[in-house]
């Protein structure tokens, strides 16, 4: 069992519980090798944990995703893919804070993936996006 | 006789195709720095930005039909079904497009996003992502500062 709390990094397995605060949608299905896959985005804090291994237990997506059952992830923001559509967040259960109810999905089907894309730590201070870019690019 | 002339701007190329008659004309904007750079800027933000419309538009039509799937309009399996449709896989980008395209998006929307959200606009997916964006210090990308 491995928990990890800072980019990068991923689960992959066929049964994931993800608990968080803010569990959001994503865009339109994205296809990945053959299947149809729903995007799901988290805000706020969020944990994800493997319920059931892939089968069979390797890799689709990322080389560093964990694998194993009870292996976790958990930050700010995560991103994932899941094989069914999102539906019916459960509230109040996981997830739950003094000052948030707290709302978890279980993502399932054949293959379900999470990764991280903001750390406890968040991102690095970075300059503002908007100053540096053009810059960048028109002297580059 | 019609050719191909490539002008070299630091790390960007501007190809200005021109027969022997307009050579000069051609000669005279592809050494012109600055109206290249307003000239190409502009192509590709409409570019980017005709992609990031009719992506949008695209997740606007499935969500029409997901918001319809939770009211309770579809069963699941007709639901998959329309979902199937509006399945793309990611975009395959090169990375100086990409960063000059998440640079379009980031300049237009004037705030901070991850890689998920970026993916969404784009899509593409985050860790291409955020491997294209690496080698840029203002990047908003997933990866936390390294402090062990």
């Amino acid at each position: 069992m491995t928990n990890r709390n800072s980019a990068p990094a991923a689960i992959e397995g066929s049964k994931i519980q993800l608990k968080g605060q803010d569990i959001k949608p994503g865009a339109y299905p994205i296809k990945i090798k053959e299947r149809t896959m729903f995007p799901v985005n988290t805000y706020k804090q969020a944990t994800g944990t493997i319920l059931e291994e892939s089968n069979p237990k390797t890799f689709i997506l990322r080389p560093y995703s964990m694998l194993d059952k009870n292996d976790g992830i958990s930050g700010k923001k995560l991103w994932g893919l899941s094989s069914n559509p999102l539906r019916n967040l459960t509230i109040g259960g996981l997830g739950r804070t003094s000052s948030h109810p707290g709302q978890d999905q279980t993502l399932n089907g054949n293959f379900c993936y999470l990764e991280i894309v903001e750390g406890w730590r968040g991102l690095p201070p970075l300059k503002h996006p908007k100053e540096e870019l053009f810059t960048q690019f028109s002297l580059s | 006789m019609e050719e191909i002339i490539t002008t070299d701007f630091g790390n960007q190329y501007l190809s200005v195709r021109s027969d022997s008659n307009l050579t000069e004309q051609a000669f005279a904007v592809a050494f012109s720095t600055t109206i290249a750079y307003e000239f190409v800027n502009l192509f590709f933000e409409n570019r980017v930005l005709r992609h990031v419309i009719k992506n949008q538009w695209r997740s606007f039509k499935y969500n029409q039909e997901y918001i319809q799937f939770l009211l309770g309009g579809y069963s699941e399996e007709e639901f998959l079904k329309i979902a199937e449709n509006y399945a793309l896989p990611f975009a395959k980008i090169d990375n100086v497009q990409l960063t000059r395209g998440a640079s379009v998006v980031l300049h237009v929307l004037g705030e901070t996003v991850t890689s998920g959200d970026l993916s969404s606009l784009l899509n593409i997916d985050p860790l291409v992502l955020e491997t294209a964006l690496e080698s840029y210090p203002f990047v908003s990308k997933s990866k936390e500062i390294e402090e062990e």
